[in-house]
């Protein structure tokens, strides 16, 4: 880790009251404890089914995300939490009031936690900042998920489980392959997973990688733009939702030319190692970043991944508005 | 009339202990080791610190006309004197532009009828309404004793049109003071620098490169000129090194830095608080630490403060729309001597340091813009009382609440900072006094 970044430290295990913003803020212990704590309900979590009864969760979407937001309000129904669902489209935030007035006054209704998502980078921060209650970070720009690493977590230590593997990572081969240099998705992901001692690659055209010096504060062991090289070696492969937006500017002439190079379609399929998986955030683009044929394939854990969503988020709404996560 | 006592009189004339007598028309009428007491005048003792030349900011936004919510002219003055300035230039880049003999004209009134504190230097900019299309008629406006051109807050983009502005201001004897930015590097970036801390949090940032290759091409067109060319708020390592290679070939360049640019760099960024945005960002420790060379060499002339006054209400927007910048001018001179003193860590101020801080905050500046009674430099008998005092070596916190602008948003409150305006005097008067504004 440079020095320069190393700044952002680690802070402690996820507690009451505390906000959940980063995958580096919590570090290594914390991301362990959370993922544990989710693992020891999956299945079954009608025990805490009003752990958070007379608790009120909003959830501020300032930015959409339909699959999202219903699984964290679905998360909090399912602990007994009331629900608001507060959706702003950031265009049309009215002029003269602030962002800031904007989360005081969500605030003020009441309500015992906020989950944030926002286009803008560091969004949740400044909620955090100007806030006395919980704030859950659900995507800032191309910033962090955090939730949605835990969520890749549980679901490969759950795929090691089942083939009755070891659920370290150590010696886990990961790849990252997309617009890793503008996904949120790609940076709380690779920093979970290394820093539960995965070995991290990213794979991206050269002008969608990130600046060569952060890399491996990012938690990427390497980057290379030669997709093919890397299947062989890959135990799982996370797909980065491609946005149509960025298919076509100054970076990316074209659709076809992202699919000849990085789309995991046709012949690709034959070359990945036959153990690997495949992941998905979701939702996915079929025939620009992944196949039909793979996507719907028993080599995918998409669906696993959407499952893992409600448990990943009810283990931080436990963490951070009761105790009996701690 | 006014005698200061036991000074160290730091002027670019060498650095001396004298006394000083100013007299009722405010002009310095004794400059001597030692003058005893007149009676009825008032005294004060400076005995420690150092009387230099009052400062000169060449980079504020008064944010008059059209935001006078976040800025005014007596505030801006205000806050000027309390950090030891006595004239500014007022950038033009307000709403409306100041693009015309008419704006012009307008302003000219509004700072007569006003309660300004310090002298206001009108400048122009380049091109109407800055956008950069058709060029401002710098005839008139120069007639009108408009010396001093910027588009400041955008760059010209179009060399073609850049040529003609030098062209222009060749005629007419005035100077062209570029905003080293291209927009095409600008759409859709955060205000930070696009290198490792940028990528780290997912931004996409601003680019030295757009800044150097503005320098580098703005350099190619002065060449064929006989123009002085300014490069405003230089942030880059390499704009340090383009501008001393062009001192070098002959071309009339001066530029200047920003105190925060002098002490912090991109890794303000990662408090992900509003006050670590700012055009041009926040660069790289390297390039903090060739700023500072540029100012102990001389490469840099002047420290310009580019305050720019912002209200909460636009700084708490998510970080994509909030708007950039700092205010300046309270601190403009305890940041600078922190950053330049910065290589002894607090310990003793290192004399060349703060020599070349008074230097770059008043006597260059003076003389780039060509102040009357001040661009001849030293503190002499003759000239007209335009004095800060300075003390070098306190170390305090700035308290930002205390500030006089109509705004706040600063990097700096809270820090431990080196140095302190003790003294300004405007024209022989003592306007502020132990920090006190005097009524
Ligand atoms: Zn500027």
């Amino acid at each position: 880790m440079t020095e320069k970044v190393a700044q952002v430290t680690a802070r402690d295990v996820l507690k009451f009251g505390d906000d959940f913003l980063t995958i580096d803020e919590v570090g290594r212990s914390g991301l362990e404890d959370i993922v544990e704590f989710a693992e020891s309900f999956v299945g079954d979590s009608s025990k805490y089914a009003s752990a958070l009864s007379g608790k009120i969760v909003a959830t501020m979407f300032f930015e959409g995300s339909t699959r999202t937001r219903l699984s964290f309000e679905l998360a909090a129904k399912q602990l007994g939490s009331n629900v608001l669902s507060f959706f702003e489209s950031t265009s049309s935030v009215k002029k003269g009031e602030s962002f800031k007035d904007t989360a005081k006054t969500v605030e003020a209704f009441g309500v015992d936690c906020l989950i944030v998502r926002h286009a803008s980078i560091g969004a949740s921060h400044q909620v955090a900042r100007w806030v006395n209650i919980p704030v859950i970070n659900a995507g800032d720009g191309c910033h962090a998920h955090p939730t949605q690493a835990l969520i890749d977590v549980l679901t490969i230590r759950d795929s090691l489980r089942s083939r009755g593997k070891d659920i370290s990572f150590e010696g886990i081969k990961v790849g990252i392959l997309g617009d890793v240099r503008n996904s949120r998705v790609a940076r709380s992901s690779a920093k979970a997973l290394s820093l539960l001692g995965a070995q991290v690659v990213g794979i991206a055209p050269a002008l969608w990688t990130p600046d060569k010096r952060s890399i491996e504060t990012l938690g990427f062991s390497s980057f290379t733009s030669d997709l093919d090289s890397e299947l062989e070696g890959l135990d799982f492969l996370i797909l980065l939702r491609i946005q149509n937006e960025r298919l076509q500017n100054k970076r990316m002439q074209s659709i076809n030319e992202y699919i000849k190079n990085f789309s995991m379609t046709g012949s690709r399929l034959d070359r990945l190692n036959p153990e690997a998986f495949i992941m998905h955030p979701g939702p996915m683009n079929r025939g620009v970043e992944i196949s039909s044929q793979l996507a719907d394939s028993k080599k995918s854990l998409i669906l696993n991944q959407v499952s893992y969503g409600i448990p990943a988020r009810m283990a931080v709404l436990l963490k951070v508005l009761s105790e009996v996560g701690n | 009339m006014l005698l200061i006592r036991n000074g160290t009189v730091l002027d670019g004339e060498g650095i001396r202990k004298k006394d000083i007598l100013i007299d009722e028309s405010g002009v310095i009428v004794r400059l001597e080791d030692s003058i005893s007491s007149i009676e009825n005048i008032e005294e004060i003792d400076v005995d420690k610190f150092v009387v230099a030349p009052s400062f000169v900011d060449m980079h504020t936004h008064l944010r008059v006309p059209g935001n006078e919510e976040a800025e005014d002219i007596e505030s801006a003055t205000t806050a000027a004197v309390l950090g030891g300035f006595t004239h500014l230039v007022a950038m033009p880049n307000t709403d409306p532009v100041i693009d015309s003999v008419s704006k012009v004209f307008d302003l000219k009134r509004r700072i007569q009828n006003s309660n300004a504190k310090c002298e206001i230097i009108i400048s122009s900019a380049i091109t109407c309404g800055r956008m950069g299309k058709e060029l401002v008629d710098f005839r008139d406006l120069s007639q009108m004793g408009i010396m001093y051109f910027t588009d400041d807050g955008n760059g010209v983009d179009d060399p073609e049109l850049f040529d003609f502005a030098l062209a222009l201001a060749q005629e007419y004897g005035v100077t062209v003071a570029q905003h080293l930015e291209f927009k095409e590097f600008r759409e859709n970036k955060y205000f930070v620098n696009e290198g490792e801390v940028s990528s780290y949090l997912g931004m996409s940032g601003i680019k030295a490169v757009s800044e150097e290759a503005m320098l580098a091409r703005d350099l190619a067109i002065a060449a064929h000129y006989n123009v002085h060319y300014h490069a405003m708020h230089v942030s880059t390592r390499r704009s340090v090194e383009l501008i001393r290679i062009a001192k070098q070939a002959g071309i009339n360049v001066t530029a200047e830095v920003t105190p925060h640019h002098l002490l912090l760099d991109e890794r303000e960024v990662l408090k992900l608080d509003s006050t670590s945005f700012v055009n041009p960002p926040l660069r790289t420790e390297e390039d903090c630490l060739a700023l500072r060379k540029g100012i102990l060499d001389g490469t840099i002339d002047a420290i310009a403060t580019d305050h720019a006054p912002h209200l909460n209400e636009v700084k708490d927007q998510p970080f994509i729309s909030t708007a950039p910048g700092f205010i300046g001018l309270e601190s403009a001179f305890r940041v600078s001597l922190s950053a330049i003193c910065k290589t002894s860590k607090f310990g003793d101020v290192v004399p060349q340091g703060a020599e070349s801080v008074v230097k770059a905050m008043s006597l260059n500046p003076a003389k780039i813009l060509k102040i009357s009674g001040k661009s001849e430099g030293g503190l002499g008998v003759g000239s007209v009382a335009e004095i800060v005092v300075l003390d070098m070596n306190s170390v305090s916190n700035l308290d930002a609440s205390s500030f006089s602008s109509k705004s706040r948003n600063t990097p700096f409150d809270g820090m431990e900072l080196r140095g302190k305006v003790v003294h300004t005097i405007r024209k022989g008067k003592l306007v502020v006094k132990n920090g006190i504004l005097q009524s």
